[in-house]
């Protein structure tokens, strides 16, 4: 991208569950951190270290970090079309997403998240919003994205 | 001295362009503030600084302003310096992590002498 788009830059998240489901290990490229919630507690923004948004430069580490998913967690992953407003400060827009967020089934939380930050009208910018969570019994991962 | 298409007010101090970024970077402007940038840093060597201490609002779409001039800055041996004045913006560089590439001070004076044109000057 550096040198065939030089005016292209992209965010990106990559993560990797582990097979026991216990872990999650992910790094950021400029992108926004998932959220996590636990059951019975309030969701929080996950504590991922960030690294540059791709397109910037070739010379910058990005480091992985490692998120612990205990049965019954969700984790929110989304864009910034999602949470940003045009003259709201970013963090009231990720307190908004923390407070939509809970320990659901996935279609549910998706359809809790996008009910509390977008409405009924027309969203301003694109969406993409990606639950995931681990079963409370252990019965494995559930999957439900809408946009 | 104004830049007539973009309509952001650049003023050269001590050889360096500063352009004063608008109140709110959104999708109305952020193209007007590249182009502003980029001529600016041409008249620069490279160099420009921006202006963000006015700036209360950049969404992450919008940083893409910010870093196509850094890339073409660095291409030309100069560099992007900005000037943040509200931690807001900060948090949008530090998500993005352009904080780490990008050099940011929280004053034009500190910006300014980490310019090329007051290295020299001070020889």
């Amino acid at each position: 991208m550096q040198h065939f788009e030089p005016d292209a830059m992209a965010t990106v998240l990559y993560a990797v569950i582990e097979p026991g489901l216990d872990r999650m290990h992910i790094r950021l490229a400029g992108h926004f951190p998932p959220v996590i919630a636990y059951p019975g507690q309030p969701a929080e923004l996950a504590s991922v270290v960030t690294g540059a948004i791709f397109g910037i430069t070739d010379q910058v580490r990005r480091p992985v970090t490692t998120v612990q998913i205990p049965p019954g967690a969700l984790l929110c992953f989304y864009t910034d079309g999602l949470i940003e407003r045009p003259g709201e400060l970013i963090d009231d827009g990720l307190a908004r997403l923390c407070q939509a967020v809970t320990a659901q089934s996935p279609e549910a939380a998706c359809a809790a998240v996008m009910h509390a930050l977008v409405g009924s009208g027309p969203a301003r910018d694109d969406i993409a919003l990606l639950m995931v969570r681990r079963q409370p019994d252990h019965a494995g991962v559930e999957v439900d994205a809408g946009a | 001295m104004r830049v007539p298409d973009a309509g952001f007010p650049v003023e050269v101090i001590r050889s360096v362009p500063v352009v004063a970024a608008p109140e709110d970077i959104d999708i109305t402007n952020a193209a007007g503030l590249r182009t502003a940038l980029l001529q600016a840093a041409a008249r620069g060597n490279g160099t420009v600084v921006v202006d963000m201490s006015h700036t209360q609002f950049c969404d992450t779409a919008r940083i893409h302003a910010l870093v196509g001039t850094h890339k073409r800055a660095r291409a030309e041996g100069g560099q992007v310096l900005l000037v943040i004045g509200v931690a807001a913006v900060l948090r949008i560089l530090s998500i993005t992590g352009l904080d780490r590439v990008i050099p940011n001070f929280s004053s034009l004076e500190q910006a300014l002498a980490q310019t090329p044109a007051a290295h020299q000057d001070r020889k």
